[in-house]
């Protein structure tokens, strides 16, 4: 028997900030199906929530990123500092 | 040879009709011109593209995409959020099948995956919240976003056709005929931004690679961006400043966002204009003599190697199995969501 709608995408919207980023992707997707098949739904509060996931993620990014940098201006760290991987064939560059 | 009417042209034909010479050239067909005339022949001249598209050219539109309806969005007046979700909603949407019920597939690099793509937008939306850069608004109310533009060369190509006197074209037309046709250059600006009172065209681009002054020195020279600088220069009422290239990197776990200007002087669009004049007449060698000759220096990571590689009687099967046609079309429109 097929399961045409997920247990996530089944659950109430006002659990939305319990929820992966993962899971808001799944019930997002199980509106969009449904809203293709004529059903209206609301999709406001999922969405709020995948911004305030993902800045989450770029907060903790960024304090990382910065972490890092700070460590890099050590004299010992400046030895093994990454080369640029820059490639003269970026074909993959859009 | 008996010069009559030429048939009517197809609005959405980048050739004259009835024959293989290109009169309307956007950077993509003008750069695969350039890069091999057996390439410009398989993916422009005959519109082979392989069945499965390449994952960074679906994330880079869908990128763009995303970002002209937050941009469309914030010209109607909506707040940072509510612009950015409008964008994010679309993105969701525009990555999901729903006659396979699964997001669609986006395969062959790591980095480049549906959940870094909406990573990257919402995160390039944050970054550049407080964009010094402004959109230019046009006379019509809508942001100067994904911007097609058109504009007659001083070039022309003369092509030599045969209509069939039994086809659908009009019967007048039928037979031996030539037509002289002006070159047009066509394509899309990303978008149009003012900075301290002058005007650029923006561009974005994605890539895994690091962004340092290497990334950004490889777009000089460049087709593309020598190309818009000369629109930007032709189809504006005032003369732009250059390309303002806003740069992604798309890792696994994080995208960064940078920054770089494109300067093409006056010198510098001249000497592109005079190349695409010797381009443009090989382009009419090339089709008058029905042959693209192979430039096997550009081989490398080429979409058509394989098909290159076998021998020549064979290719075109070769060629039905592993592409589809699908003509690129370089006067199709945007901007009008």
């Amino acid at each position: 028997m097929t399961n045409e709608t997920s247990p996530v995408a089944a659950s109430p919207l006002r659990e939305a900030s319990a929820l992966s980023l993962d899971e808001l992707f799944a019930r997002f997707d199980a509106l969009t199906l449904a809203r293709a098949h004529g059903q209206g739904a609301e999709s406001e509060a999922l969405l709020s929530q995948m911004v305030e996931r993902l800045r989450e993620q770029a907060t903790k990014w960024n304090a990382d990123e910065a972490a890092g940098a700070k460590r890099a201006k050590s004299p010992s760290a400046a030895k093994r500092a990454p080369k640029s991987d820059f490639d003269a064939n970026m074909l993959d560059d859009i | 040879m008996t010069d009559q009417t030429p048939p009517a042209y197809k609005s959405n034909s980048a050739f004259v009709p009835g024959t293989k010479m290109q009169f309307a050239f956007d950077s993509v067909s003008l750069g695969a011109l350039k890069t091999c005339p057996r390439f410009y022949e398989l993916a422009i001249v005959e519109g082979w593209e392989p069945r499965v598209r390449s994952v960074h050219l679906t994330f880079g539109i869908l990128l763009h995409s995303a970002r002209e309806r937050y941009y469309h969005a914030k010209a109607q007046g909506a707040n940072h959020d509510t612009a950015l979700k409008e964008g994010l909603s679309w993105l969701l949407q525009a990555t999901y099948d729903c006659d396979l019920r699964r997001p669609i597939s986006l395969e062959g690099e790591s980095t480049k995956t549906r959940l870094t793509l909406v990573r990257s937008f919402v995160w390039y939306c944050d970054h550049w919240r407080d964009d010094p850069l402004e959109t230019v608004q046009l006379d019509n109310g809508k942001p100067a976003v994904e911007l097609s533009f058109r504009f007659e060369t001083s070039y022309e190509v003369t092509a030599r056709g045969y209509n069939d006197p039994h086809s659908d074209d009009d019967p007048l037309s039928a037979g031996k005929y030539t037509i002289t046709q002006p070159v047009v250059l066509c394509g899309h600006l990303d978008r149009l931004a003012r900075f301290n009172g002058k005007l650029y065209v923006s561009d974005l681009k994605t890539t895994k690679h690091t962004l340092d002054q290497s990334y950004f020195l490889q777009f000089s020279p460049d087709n593309q961006m020598s190309l818009y600088s000369l629109a930007g220069q032709m189809v504006l009422s005032e003369p732009i400043e250059g390309i303002v290239l806003d740069a992604v990197q798309v890792a696994v776990t994080f995208s960064r966002f940078s920054r770089g200007i494109v300067p093409r002087s006056a010198d510098q669009l001249d000497e592109f204009y005079t190349s695409l004049g010797a381009y443009i007449a090989q382009a009419q060698a090339y089709a008058e003599a029905d042959f693209w000759p192979m430039n096997d220096k550009a081989c490398f990571r080429c979409q058509f190697r394989n098909i290159c590689a076998k021998p020549a009687a064979t290719r075109t099967e070769w060629l039905r199995a592993d592409f589809r046609r699908r003509m690129w079309d370089p006067l199709s429109t945007r901007g009008d969501i």
